[in-house]
């Protein structure tokens, strides 16, 4: 056999490896959508750690959820369907937020996952217990330094992600894992209300935000994006308390985003401090001035990343946001 | 013997005292402290630049000109104080947007931290020492207001909202990373 048909036979091999792999993360995806589940996981980056708790309930009304950080002041997330509600029951603050883009969280996910091996090698490598469940491991190693690799531990039965590991090389970026876990529980209702409102006589309402997005060119580009990543969404947003709407180009690696916020410097809106920020966890952000506008570049990728794509932002016309 | 050793020190004994002294300073412990005492004192005499008094006086010039060093780029027209909270309140937003649940970093003992000069020059900030900011904010009302007033933290916590929608594996909850980390 001559060795082309060797390498003929191992690539379709990988290919019908990776393309079991891509089942096993759709099924991460699907899994929240149908499961109710109770659990403690950990979250840890830079070398911190913190402990929530989670409720997830999904009914013909659909999905609803309470996180409730266990450790250091108390927060909560509490979410029904596209409706998130934060509370700092010690600053008396409760934010409410609403998603713009999906309707009925979480509705379609923007084209994920189907360019991924183009940037990824997808494997599956083995199985694991954690909190009891057996676990399918799966790794997305990364092919440049352009992205980070993931290691993700799906339950066998259900698809639910039980551990997850965000990994620069051999460096893990940040990591959760639940350490108890139930699943398919029957939820009492009352486990997803806020626990500190209620106690609280004066709360702040603050930041509600109402994303209206407009489809349409916004007359910017990005040129020399990182290899992978392509433009998968363009809008417009009005943030709450704003007038003039900042445009949102996401970019992905069909596994990582990034999003590049631009907005206009305004009399009413002028430009603020706009530092380095310090990498936390898997996230970095870079901000820059581009003409009268500020050019914002969040992501869950490298530093070397969000610079590059920040810096790519180039603009052809710049009317819409005078 | 002390103004042999002296002598030898100098150049000024002869072959012979030479040989002889030194065997001396080699065998007699006394004389060995006061051969070192000497180079000391010698060392001292011939370098004044390098003297104690000299490495006080060279540390206290770079004392005159560190502030100027470590600040040339704040703007002049704006209070430096108000500068530094500024970038606190910015800093605020970074670490408020992505450490909801990393909320230990806001706890980290403030050790070993780099002065807010050097912070500010390097324009990267730590969120330790944006927390020291935060919990000054927290003892002066004033400051609360400017952080208030910054449009930029709740702009980032916006965006990493925004964000949030188009990460592909969201694990155990699409507000694990983005709505999750938020302080």
């Amino acid at each position: 056999m001559s060795t082309g048909t060797l390498g003929g036979l191992q690539s379709v091999v990988n290919a019908s490896a990776s393309k079991e792999a891509q089942v096993w993360l759709q099924r991460i995806v699907d899994a929240p959508r149908k499961l109710n589940y109770t659990g403690i996981f950990v979250y840890s980056s830079d070398g911190h750690m913190e402990t929530s708790r989670v409720v997830h309930m999904v009914n013909n009304e659909g999905e609803f959820e309470r996180i409730e950080v266990l450790d250091g002041s108390p927060r909560e997330v509490i979410r029904n369907n596209n409706e998130v509600k934060r509370y700092f029951p010690d600053r008396k603050t409760l934010v409410t937020e609403k998603r713009g883009l999906q309707k009925f969280f979480p509705a379609l996910l923007p084209k994920p996952l189907s360019n991924l091996n183009n940037s990824y090698i997808v494997k599956k490598v083995g199985r694991e217990r954690i909190s009891d469940y057996e676990c399918q491991v799966i790794v997305l190693e990364a092919k440049d330094r352009m992205r980070y690799s993931q290691k993700l531990w799906v339950d066998v039965a259900t698809g639910l992600l039980l551990k997850a590991a965000v990994m620069e090389r051999d460096q893990v970026v940040e990591q959760f894992v639940f350490t108890q876990l139930e699943i398919d529980s029957e939820i009492d209702k009352e486990l997803l209300k806020p626990g500190y409102v209620t106690k609280s006589t004066e709360v702040n309402i603050t930041n509600p935000v109402i994303s209206g997005t407009v489809k349409g060119e916004l007359g910017w580009e990005i040129e020399n994006l990182p290899s992978g990543f392509s433009k998968i969404n363009e809008v417009r947003r009005i943030f709450s308390g704003k007038t003039t709407p900042v445009g949102h180009i996401t970019l992905s690696d069909g596994l990582a985003a990034v999003s590049v916020f631009i907005r206009p410097i305004t009399k009413d809106d002028p430009l603020g401090p706009h530092e380095s920020y310090p990498q936390q966890g898997a996230i970095n952000i870079y901000a820059r001035t581009v003409g009268k506008n500020v050019v914002t570049t969040i992501g869950e990728v490298p530093r070397v990343t969000v610079v590059q794509i920040g810096n790519s932002v180039k603009t052809y016309k710049i009317k819409w946001a005078e | 013997m002390k103004d042999k050793i002296s002598a030898l020190m100098d150049g000024e004994l002869d072959s012979i005292d030479v040989a002889d002294t030194i065997t001396q300073i080699k065998e007699t412990e006394e004389l060995r402290n006061e051969w070192s005492t000497y180079h000391l004192i010698g060392d001292v005499l011939r370098q004044p630049a390098m003297s104690t008094a000299d490495i006080a006086s060279s540390i206290r010039n770079e004392l005159d000109i560190e502030p100027t060093v470590l600040t040339p780029d704040i703007p002049r027209e704006k209070n430096s104080q108000v500068f530094a909270f500024a970038i606190a309140a910015s800093m605020l937003a970074a670490v408020a947007a992505v450490s909801w649940m990393g909320g230990q970093t806001i706890n980290r003992p403030l050790t070993d931290e780099p002065s807010l000069q050097a912070v500010i020059k390097n324009k990267f900030v730590e969120p330790t020492v944006t927390t020291d900011l935060v919990l000054a904010q927290k003892e002066e009302p004033k400051t609360d207001k400017l952080v208030l007033q910054d449009p930029e933290p709740i702009r980032l916590n916006d965006y990493m909202f925004a964000h949030g929608e188009f990460t592909a594996i969201r694990g155990v909850s699409p507000y694990m990373r983005t709505v999750a980390r938020r302080p």
